[in-house]
């Protein structure tokens, strides 16, 4: 991951300024291959460290994170990667994953302002509420489908577990993210 | 202002877009496009692999995993159970077709895949990640025989369809997603009663009787019959529920399932006659 363009950032003192941030890039190849891998995980893996039958959503979980370390054309095209990978990899409906990440990422950026992005519990606040919504968003595209008694009951256990579990991973996701982007410096505020 | 009417005028048509390839691939496609099928060719090897790594852990690890819900138990009853079902399904059938049901069991022991006849064993490589779903991904495709709407089973019975097929991949959907209709039997020696089913959103079945006076009660079990696309003698599942409708006309029934979706690792893709059919007259 050293295409992170920081090098010039690890040698700087003081905290680093939203201008600074917004300049951190992914190249595209590194961007597809990174998704490729974590649907890969997702896919395989994942699926035997499921708690209650559920699985945390990594490519959510990176995308959100993303937002909050690099550049506004990385986070887009992260969208658009995410969503493509996922739907040909896994999807029902090749465009039902890009649109709904375009949406995250977009209102993210829409909000980015007020969005505090020193700490990682904007992340993790953010981590919970797409959580919800893509629960909700799955359940709706799908409503005929999956329309059953106790469908309103099992989303909100599937939502509130998935959130939770998104959440832990979201934490460990950020500090992996955060020691990639700017090492042990300790005057970033976190 | 031109800038922004510009910007929400690409928002707009790429939407458009999307929804316009959404309407065209959520039903499943014959055939997928070349760079998916490139795609996978790169991906799937390495798929294959995580998963095999990845569920030998999980079963060396199952016992402690599951110390507390007395899993050596579970697993003896469980087998105890196929074993049973089977003698029924041994005593009910020809002998002809049980031989062909071992056939079937026995083809399931394979490790890699292998064609026997129009039977193809498979491995599954890779599964939504989505918890609303049970679909998941084979290692076996048009190469290997394997066509839409090919049945996939295991030798606790029926567990989906094919809905999307590559070269060497294939997509399944589980009940829940299945639209179409499927022709059973009800699983008896002198009770000759059937009728017809659909998935339902609860992983099981549902359906009706074609005689509203059908002697069935809670707990039978229904097979296919051998009607339609699919082959006789799959094991579709348990009744758990039986309603008579209001003009008395149909008897309606529920079905659950003895497959446990999460657990499986291996099944046996039957690709139907039909779509063998449609393969030839596209080859043509």
């Amino acid at each position: 991951m050293k295409h992170f363009k920081l090098n010039i950032y690890k040698r700087k003192k003081g905290s680093i300024s939203k201008e600074e941030i917004s300049d951190i890039y992914i190249s595209d190849p590194y961007l597809i291959l990174f998704y490729i891998l974590l649907l890969i995980v997702e896919t395989t893996i994942l699926h035997n460290l499921r708690i209650f039958g559920i699985a945390p959503n990594l490519i959510l979980i990176s995308l959100i994170v993303i937002t909050m370390f690099f550049d506004r054309a990385t986070i887009l095209k992260s969208a658009f990667y995410a969503g493509l990978l996922t739907d040909l990899l896994t999807g029902r409906g090749i465009g039902i994953h890009i649109i709904f990440y375009f949406i995250v990422v977009l209102c993210i950026l829409k909000f980015e302002s007020i969005i505090f992005k020193d700490n990682y519990l904007p992340s993790l606040a953010l981590i919970f509420m797409f959580t919800v919504a893509y629960n909700l968003y799955i359940v709706g595209i799908n409503l005929f489908g999956l329309l059953r008694e106790g469908l309103a009951y099992e989303f909100l256990v599937q939502s509130g577990v998935e959130s939770l579990y998104n959440i832990i991973t979201g934490y460990l996701f950020y500090k992996i993210v955060h020691f990639s982007v700017y090492g042990k410096r300790r005057d970033v505020v976190e | 202002m031109k800038d922004s009417q510009f910007k929400i005028g690409i928002v707009f048509l790429t939407l458009l877009l999307l929804s316009f390839s959404i309407f065209m691939t959520i039903g499943g496609r014959d055939r997928v496009t070349g760079f998916e099928n490139a795609l996978y060719s790169v991906i799937s090897p390495v798929q294959e692999g995580m998963s095999r790594v990845s569920n030998f852990i999980s079963y060396i690890t199952y016992p402690v995993r599951n110390i507390f819900i007395l899993s050596d138990e579970n697993k003896r009853l469980s087998e105890e159970n196929d074993k049973l079902k089977q003698e029924v399904i041994a005593k009910t059938l020809s002998k002809s077709e049980y031989n062909d049901l071992k056939r079937l069991k026995k083809a399931l022991n394979y490790t890699t895949k292998n064609r026997i006849q129009n039977y193809v064993a498979a491995d599954i490589i890779s599964r939504n990640p989505s918890n609303w779903y049970n679909s998941f991904i084979l290692n076996v495709g048009l190469n290997d025989g394997v066509t839409v709407n090919s049945m996939v089973i295991t030798e606790k019975g029926f567990v989906g369809l094919v809905y999307e097929v590559g070269n060497d991949f294939s997509k399944v959907v589980t009940m829940n997603d299945i639209k179409g209709t499927v022709s059973f039997a009800l699983l008896s020696e002198d009770r000759i009663f059937d009728g017809v089913v659909h998935g339902n959103s609860e992983g099981g079945f549902e359906g009706y009787f074609f005689d509203p006076k059908a002697d069935v009660k809670i707990g039978d079990e229904i097979i296919t019959s051998g009607l339609g696309m699919y082959p006789k003698g799959v094991m579709l599942g348990k009744i758990v529920d039986i309603m008579d409708d209001k003009e008395g006309l149909l008897k309606t029934i529920k079905v659950s399932s003895y497959v446990d979706f999460k657990e499986i690792q291996r099944v046996l893709v039957i690709p139907t006659d039909r779509a063998i059919e449609e393969t030839f007259e596209n080859i043509e």
